[in-house]
Parts: C-alpha cells; structure tokens; sequence
C-alpha cells in the first residue's frame, strides 16, 4: 500500500504545482517502471505508443470533434435553436427549455463542451436579456445543458473509458440513450417546477405559430437525421463507431454545404480547432495508457483490487464511497484528467466488486458531468460566465444547484435501478 | 538584440512548420473519412471488400496526431491544473511554467528514443504489416516518428524563448508563450469564427 500512496502523492503533488496533466503521468509512468520494477519497463514506450496510436478504435475521437467542430462553424447550433424555441417557448421557463435541448441534441456530436456551451451562450443570452429573464437560472441552465452531450451517444468520454478499461463501445453508447434522456427530461421537469414556484425567474411568455414551428423543422430535421446515421448505423450492425464517426463527418460536410457555409477559411478553423482538442484528448490517453501499463505491471492494480476486496464492505458501500469520492475529487480536478487518472485504477476493483463495468461508464459520466458544473473547477460555469462578461461567476454558480441536484438524483436512480442503463446494452453482444 | 530577433525567428518558423503539419493532418482526416464511408457503403450494399481502409486510417491517426501535439502546445491546449498557480505570485508562475516544459521533455527524450528503435527495427527488418496490403512499416512508422521529433524540437524551440524572454525581465511576455490557457482564451480560440448570432423573430409577446 505504500507504493499506492506514493504514486498518488507525486501523482498530485505534480498537478497541483500545474505540470501538464498528459507530461505529470508520462513521466510518473516512466519513473515508477524503473524504480519499482526489475524489467525496463520504459523501453515499451516507443512500442505501446505506437499501438495505441493505430489503434483503429481510437480514430473515433478526432472523427467525432471534426464533426461537431463542422456543424458549429456551419452555423447549425444556431439554426437548431431557433428551431426548439419555437417549439418549446410555451413551457414556463420557455427559453431555458431550448438551452437544455439544444445543449443535449448538440454536445452529442460535438466534441468540446466548451465550444457547445460558449456557442448555445452567444445565442441565447441575447434572448435572455431581451424577455427579461433572471440570468442567474438562465445561466445554470446552459452549463448544466453542456454536461448533457457527454452522456448522450456519441459521447468521447464514453470512447475514452471503453478504451482504457477494454468496454464494447457500441454498449457504452446504448447504456447512455436511456439515462440521457432522462436526465434532459429532469432538467426540464425542474426548469418547469422552479418557474411555476417562482415565476419570476422565467421571462416574458413568448408564442410561437404553427407555421413557425414547422418552418423551422427544416433546420431541425437534419440535425436529427445526423445522430440517426450515427448513431443508427452502429446499432443496425451497419458499422462500428468509428466508421459511423466517418459517416457523419460526410452527412455534416453535406450539410454545412447545403446552407452554403463551406469556404477555405471556414475548412481552416475546422482543421485547426479539431486537431487542437484531439491532440490534447490524445496525448493525455497515451500517456495514460503507459502508465495504466506500468501500474498494471508492477502488479499494483491487482493489489488495489485485493486490498478493497478484503476491506469487507459490502459491495454497494464500497461504490458509494467510490460515488463519495468522485463528488469530492471532482470539485478540484479537470475532468478529462480525472477520467485517464482514476478510471485504470478504480475501474478494475468495482469490476472485481462485481459491477458490470458498462453500467459503471454511465455513472461514472454522470459524476463527471457534475464535475462540470461544480466550483471552483466547473469548467462550464466559467465558459458561459466568460461569455456573460456582467454580473459575477456566483450567479452562475447558484442557477447551476439545481441541476447539481437533477444529476444527483440520476446518480441514485441509477444506483437502485441499474437496468436503467443495461436495458438497451443487453441487445448487442 | 539580433538574438532576440533570430529567437522571433525561429517562433515563427515554429509556428508554420506545425500549422502545415496540422493542416495536412486533418485533409488526411477528411480523406480517411470518405474512404471509411466508402469501404463501409461498398461492403454493405455491394458486399465488396477493398480491405484496407482500417488499416491505412489507422497510420492517418498516428501521424496526424503526433504532428499536432506540437501545435496544441503553441496553442496552450495540453490541459495543466491551474488552481494553485492562479493564486501564486508572478515569479513562481514563470518557474512553474518552466517545469512544466521540462516535464514534457522528460517524457519527450524518451519517447523520440524509443520511437526510433520502433522504426530503426522496422527498416533492419524490413518489416511489413500483416495485412493485404503488406504497407512497409517504416514509412507510416517514420511519419510518426518526425511528428514527435517535431514535437520535442517545438517544446525546446519555447523552452529557449521564453528563457530569452524571462532573462530580459520580459514575464509578461515568457507567459504568453508557455503560461497556461485561461478560460478566455479558450473561448476566444472556440468561438473566433463562429458565425455571428441572428435574432429570434418574437412570434408575438404575450
């Protein structure tokens, strides 16, 4: 147990002091294989890299930010908005409705929850200030929509742990359909609550025809049809996820062109913020990876796995410590680097527990996705602040508690009833 | 000062070097799509195998990532935890800023070393893959290996600079160079060419 303790300590002793989380684990990797190893462990660095680096899998990542970098630089956040302000403004809380779906519908296909939630903020906030909403809810709502896309396939944060804990991918994705929605749906559900409470909170009712609403299905439709291809032909058996990921990089390239938004400079930023986020989710997994490989070869992940299973408790105790832990590490940790962290390490002892380790991804994006919107590290809190530029990043913060407490209570939902998660992944083998 | 102005230089020498890469790297991405849905369309509805679609996206994904880590690290895109740094005074940001290029080295040195036995027993070897298409595993493998070695030479090219920098008392400069991504930037760096917001039509206010 003390190499544990050691490794954890200069594990966090070099984040804290703000080393680059891929460099910190690379270098912890390299140095704990020759000092607790008889074998030189480093010489496989060359050879692992390579490996994962081809690994065909893995091409589902860059592919999927391409396409969502695609549909946010053609516009089509934009135009889906719109689209479900049409349709959703009747509700109380009318436009906050449209944050959370467009959120949820978009974040799915788009790689970086950043660019999701900075562009849903650039649209809505406008609206916000126009029908006289209280911002501080209005603002919740968007960072708490932005969590959205990382549990609603096609998730790059459900790749990154099927990848590093050796998950069917296509189950991943189907185990996250069902929570997913009903998160959004609670979302809703408590937007709706909070606005009939305190109607003040919502803005102006604003009514939408008939004429509108269908008018705007042309600019909701593809975006559907999209997902549908992407998501659709993984489950048809059509194709495996990257190979869907190439589909819909095509299917979006075909739309961005239909609104004539193609152009050089257009193409440009799309390459360039794409390999941007890639090669940051890249170098990270990598380095991970080799450490995964060292911690797993001095035969510490085995000893962890024993260690818990001799503790004694019982095996839903054991996960609402691991539940408890999360809460807590995540209100510190960035949350792509808290995943490569703590996924090789405590993925191996629940599924010594008895876990299913699919199960175990969608609570594990769950927690992650209260990571987001918790302080001080919330990242999506201080996007949609940064956008704000007034007020101050506490409003914020207090309109996202809410929806901190929606996600909780998905997370018991999901401890009490895991089918929620397992129905749709037990039709693909 | 004609240092200083050879270091500027050679910054911006960095710079196109790892913008092309990155350029070239996704118009591969995009042709590995089409191929993918190509291969993917034939074998489906045709029942027609190329064979070998995986294969060569796979090397795409290797190469094309190992030349844009360089280009995320001028971009200050490599995630760092900037909770405590926040708080610390000017001197022991640049420090830090400083360890964290060193860090990456430590993992670079290595990492080129060791790559480069991968390709060097490639070509002594003269190994091909054990595909159809029998790829001569030297050349994706040497690909990836420049991508890395361009990697390291960025890393050492901001190392150098911003050593320049902090020795004129220039810190404001040094970390513009290697300090981390704030939260503004990033937005910047997302959201610069998203296109303009239009307004909702009201519809009629109730």
């Amino acid at each position: 147990m003390m190499i544990i303790g050691v490794v954890l300590a200069v594990l966090l002793l070099l984040l804290l002091l703000s080393i680059p989380v891929a460099a910190a684990l690379a270098a912890l990797g390299l140095s704990m294989g020759s000092v607790f190893s008889p074998f030189p462990l480093y010489k496989a660095l060359g050879e692992i890299s390579w490996s994962a680096g081809t690994d065909f899998l893995l091409l589902a990542i860059p592919l999927f930010v391409l396409l969502g970098e695609i549909l946010l630089r053609a516009g089509i956040a934009e135009r889906t908005y719109r689209a479900l302000f049409y349709w959703l403004s009747w509700l109380p809380g009318g436009l906050m409705h449209a944050n959370v779906a467009t959120s949820a519908l978009f974040a799915a296909t788009s790689g970086s929850s950043v660019a999701t939630a900075a562009t849903i903020t650039t649209v809505a906030l406008p609206q916000a200030r126009k029908f006289g909403y209280a911002e501080s809810l209005f603002a919740g709502s968007i960072a708490a929509g932005g969590t959205l896309g990382i549990l609603i396939p096609p998730s790059i944060n459900l790749i990154v742990y099927g990848f590093l804990t050796n998950t069917s991918i296509p189950r991943l994705f189907l185990a996250g359909i069902v929570p997913g929605i009903t998160l959004t749906i609670l979302f809703m559900i408590g937007i709706v609550v909070i606005c009939l409470i305190n109607p003040k909170l919502s803005g102006q009712k604003v009514s939408s025809s008939w004429s509108q609403r269908l008018g705007s299905l042309k600019d909701l439709i593809p975006v559907l049809l999209i997902f549908v291809v992407v998501i659709g032909s993984i489950y048809a058996g059509f194709a495996t996820p990257t190979e869907s990921a190439a589909l819909g990089v095509l299917a979006a390239l075909a739309l961005a062109a239909a609104h004539r938004r193609l152009s050089l400079v257009m193409l440009r930023d799309v390459v360039e913020g794409t390999m941007r986020t890639t090669a940051m989710i890249m170098l990270i997994l990598f380095a991970a990876y080799f450490l995964n490989f060292v911690l797993a070869s001095i035969g510490l992940t085995q000893m962890l796995t024993d260690f818990v299973n001799n503790l004694g408790m019982s095996p839903m105790a054991t996960m609402l410590v691991i539940v408890v832990l999360y809460m807590v590490l995540g209100f510190f940790i960035e949350t792509l680097s808290l995943m490569v962290i703590t996924i090789p390490i405590v993925a191996p002892v629940v599924v010594g527990l008895g876990f299913d380790p699919v199960w175990f991804g969608v609570l594990l994006i769950l927690l992650i996705e209260m990571a987001l919107i918790t302080p001080p590290v919330g990242l999506n809190l201080y996007v949609v602040q940064g956008i704000r530029q007034s007020g101050s990043i506490s409003e914020v913060m207090i309109g996202s508690i809410p929806f901190v407490g929606l996600i909780l209570l998905m997370i018991f939902l999901l401890l009490l009833y895991p089918d929620l998660a397992l129905i749709l992944a037990r039709y693909v083998q | 000062m004609a240092g200083i102005e050879r270091m500027g230089k050679l910054l911006s020498i960095t710079e196109t070097v790892n913008r092309v890469g990155v350029w070239v790297g996704g118009l591969l991405m995009f042709f590995t799509s089409a191929m993918i849905a190509v291969e993917v369309v034939l074998r489906k509805v045709f029942a027609i195998s190329m064979g070998g679609a995986d294969e060569i996206s796979s090397y795409v994904l290797a190469i094309s990532c190992s030349w844009a880590f360089g280009f995320a690290l001028l971009r200050k895109a490599h995630i760092r935890i900037d909770i405590f740094y926040a708080k610390m005074g000017q001197r022991l940001q640049s420090l830090l800023d400083l360890l964290s290029l060193l860090t990456f080295l430590v993992y670079q040195i290595p990492l080129v070393y060791f790559a480069w036995l991968v390709v060097k027993t490639s070509i002594i070897r003269n190994s091909a893959a054990n595909t159809p298409l029998h790829t001569p595993l030297w050349i994706p493998q040497g690909l990836w290996f420049l991508g890395l070695v361009c990697f390291l030479l960025t890393t050492v090219v901001l190392l150098a600079a911003s050593v320049v920098r902090l020795a004129r008392g220039d810190l404001e400069g040094a970390r513009a160079l290697t300090g981390p991504n704030t939260i503004e930037d990033e937005i910047k760096e997302e959201s610069a060419s998203l296109p303009k917001a239009e307004t909702l039509s009201d519809g009629g206010v109730r």
